[in-house]
C-alpha cells in the first residue's frame, strides 16, 4: 500500500471490553450519556467560539446574547424545538409508551386522564 | 493556567471541534474522574471498610476483597464505567483528524530530515507476543501496526494522547524523562554519560530530557514499533533533538557489551512479560560500561503500597489493557537484577517522592518542576516513580 493512498485506521481496540455492570444496558446507556455530554460541550464551546468572534468583529455584542428576549412567534418556535429536542432523546421510551397506549381498549380506567 | 501542549511541525492539525473533543475529554479524565475517585476513596474508608470488619471481625486488607467490597455498590461501577468510557472517548477525539491527514503528514514526515539523528528500521522484527496481543491502553491498531511502509499513525495518535492522558505535559512532553534526570543529578552527581539508551522510548518524548540535559552524548532510543519510530525520528527532527532511533526489542539489541553509560527505561518494565524483564535486565547488564547505570522508572510494586491503593492499581489490567500490569507488581525487581549479574550493593530500589532520600531537596525541585510540565505523582501514588537502579561493577 503506497502512503499517498487514503488509510482507515481501526477505531476498536483489540481485547476484551470489560462491562461494569450485571446488564450490560447500564454500560451502554452510560458510553452514551458520556458522548453526548462531550458532544453538548464541544457545541457549546463552538457557539462561544462563534460569540466571541462576531463580538470582536463588531457584529454582535455578547451582552445581546445575554438580554436576548424572544417575541411571541419566536418564544413559540423555542417551545417547540425544546420538545422536539427531547423527544428525539427521549424516543424510544415514547416509542414505548406509544405502543402501550394504543394496545389500552377505549373507555379503559384512566383513560381520561 | 492554561495547559497547552507544545506544537510542532509534525503535530496533527484540528479543527475546532476536534480540539474540543480532544480538550473535553482531558478535562473528563483530569477533573472528573479524579473527583470521582476521591469519593470513593472516601466510601471505602467511611463506611466500607468499617461495615465490613463489623459484620465480618476481619480486616479488610485484602485488594481482591476489597475489589468485591467496593463493586457491590453502583458507584465504583460508574466510576470504573466511566473511566473505560473516556479511555474509548480519548482515541475516538484522536483518530478522525490523524485518518484525514495521515498522506499529509507522512510526506512531511520524510521531508523533516534535518539530519541531526537516524532512524533505522528492521522489518524481519519479531514483535513480542506481550505488546501484540492487545491493544495496550485501548488504542485502537495498538503500537505496532504499520498500515504501509511510511505509516506514523500509531505514533501522530500517540503524541496527543500524552497531553489527554497526562497531567499538565506542556512542553515537549518530557517531564518523566526530567524527573530521572534530576533523580540522577541528585544521586549520581558524578554520572557524565557519553552514551544513553532509552528502551521502550515509543516517539521519543521522554528522551528529549536526556538529549538536553547530555547535549553532548549519543543518545539512542529503540522501540518494537515502526510506526512509533518513524513518527518519533520525524518529530526530533522537528524538535531539533537529536537521537538514533532504531527498532529493535530490549530483550535482545544489536549494540555490542558495554555500549552505553546510562540505559533508561520509563513505564516500559509493566508492558513486558515475566519472562522478558528479567532478558532486558540481562541486556542491560551486557550493554552498560563498567561503572555504567541502569535505571527504569515505573509505578511502585503492590507490597509498596496501602491495600486500597493496591485495588485502584489492579484495576488498570481491568479497564485498560494491561496485561502484566498487575503480575509485574508482585516481581521481586531486586532479585531479577541481582540474578542478571548486578553486585547486590550495586542494586537500589527508590522513589521519587520518599522524603529522606538523598538530597531530597534536588530531587523534590526537581519533582515541582516536572509537575507543573510533565509527569508528577502517579494518581494515588504517594510514592511518585519507583526506580529500579543497576550499577555496573
Amino acid at each position: 500500500m503506497s502512503s499517498e493512498e487514503k488509510v482507515t485506521l481501526p477505531r476498536v481496540a483489540k481485547g476484551p471490553r470489560p462491562m461494569m455492570f450485571e446488564d450490560e444496558a447500564n454500560d451502554i446507556l452510560l458510553s452514551m450519556n458520556v458522548s453526548l455530554l462531550n458532544e453538548l460541550i464541544v457545541t457549546r464551546q463552538r457557539l462561544d467560539a462563534v460569540e466571541r468572534l462576531l463580538d470582536k468583529n463588531g457584529v454582535l455584542k455578547q451582552a445581546d446574547v445575554n438580554a436576548f428576549s424572544p417575541d411571541e412567534a419566536a418564544a413559540d418556535q423555542r417551545d417547540a424545538l425544546r420538545e422536539e429536542i427531547s423527544n428525539r432523546v427521549f424516543y424510544l421510551l415514547l416509542q414505548q409508551a406509544e405502543r402501550a397506549e394504543n394496545a389500552v381498549p377505549e373507555g379503559a380506567p384512566g383513560d381520561d386522564i | 493556567m492554561a495547559d497547552v501542549q507544545h506544537e510542532h511541525q509534525m503535530m496533527t492539525n484540528r479543527s475546532h471541534d476536534e480540539a474540543e473533543r480532544q480538550n473535553n475529554v482531558r478535562t473528563l479524565r483530569q477533573s472528573l474522574l479524579r473527583k470521582f475517585a476521591a469519593g470513593s476513596r472516601e466510601m471505602f474508608y467511611r463506611e466500607i471498610k468499617p461495615e465490613y470488619e463489623k459484620q465480618t471481625g476481619k480486616p479488610l486488607d485484602d485488594y481482591r476483597q476489597i475489589r468485591t467490597e467496593m463493586l457491590k455498590g453502583n458507584y465504583m461501577k460508574f466510576q470504573m464505567g466511566f473511566h473505560r468510557v473516556v479511555q474509548e472517548l480519548m482515541f475516538e477525539s484522536l483518530i478522525p483528524p490523524v485518518e484525514q491527514q495521515l498522506p499529509d503528514l507522512v510526506k512531511k514526515s520524510k521531508e523533516m530530515d534535518r539530519n541531526l539523528g537516524t532512524l533505522e528500521l528492521d522489518p524481519d522484527l519479531e514483535l513480542p507476543r506481550y505488546i501484540t496481543a492487545v491493544d495496550i491502553h485501548c488504542q485502537p491498531g495498538g503500537y505496532t501496526t504499520d498500515h504501509h511502509d511510511d505509516d506514523i499513525a500509531a505514533g501522530a495518535i500517540y503524541d496527543r494522547a500524552i497531553h489527554i492522558y497526562n497531567s499538565g505535559s506542556a512542553g515537549m512532553a518530557d517531564g518523566a524523562g526530567r524527573m530521572i534526570t534530576a533523580y540522577l543529578d541528585a544521586v549520581f552527581p558524578d554520572l557524565v554519560p557519553s552514551r544513553i539508551l532509552d528502551m521502550g522510548c515509543t516517539i521519543g518524548h521522554s528522551t528529549a530530557a536526556y538529549v538536553k540535559r547530555w547535549p553532548e552524548a549519543d543518545v539512542h532510543a529503540i522501540d518494537v514499533g515502526a510506526a512509533l519510530l518513524r513518527y518519533g525520528h520525524a518529530r526530533a527532527e522537528a524538535l531539533g533533538l537529536k537521537v538514533h532511533f532504531s527498532q529493535q526489542s530490549a530483550e535482545q539489541t544489536n549494540f555490542e557489551d558495554g555500549s552505553f553509560d546510562l540505559i533508561v527505561s520509563n513505564i516500559l518494565a509493566h508492558e513486558t512479560s515475566t519472562k522478558a524483564w528479567p532478558k532486558i535486565i540481562k541486556e542491560c547488564h551486557r550493554l552498560l560500561k563498567p561503572g555504567g547505570v541502569m535505571i527504569h522508572g515505573d509505578l511502585p510494586q503492590l507490597e509498596e503500597v496501602d491495600p486500597y491503593r493496591q485495588f485502584i492499581y489492579t484495576n488498570e489490567t481491568h479497564y485498560n489493557n494491561e496485561p502484566f500490569w498487575t503480575k509485574y507488581r508482585t516481581l521481586d525487581l531486586k532479585r531479577i537484577a541481582i540474578d542478571a549479574g548486578f553486585l547486590p550493593d550495586n542494586v537500589i530500589r527508590d522513589f521519587s517522592q520518599v522524603k529522606g532520600g538523598k538530597d531530597q531537596a534536588k530531587i523534590d525541585a526537581a519533582i515541582d518542576t516536572s509537575r507543573a510540565t510533565g509527569y508528577g505523582a502517579p494518581a494515588g501514588s504517594p510514592l511518585g516513580m519507583a526506580y529500579i537502579i543497576g550499577t555496573k561493577e
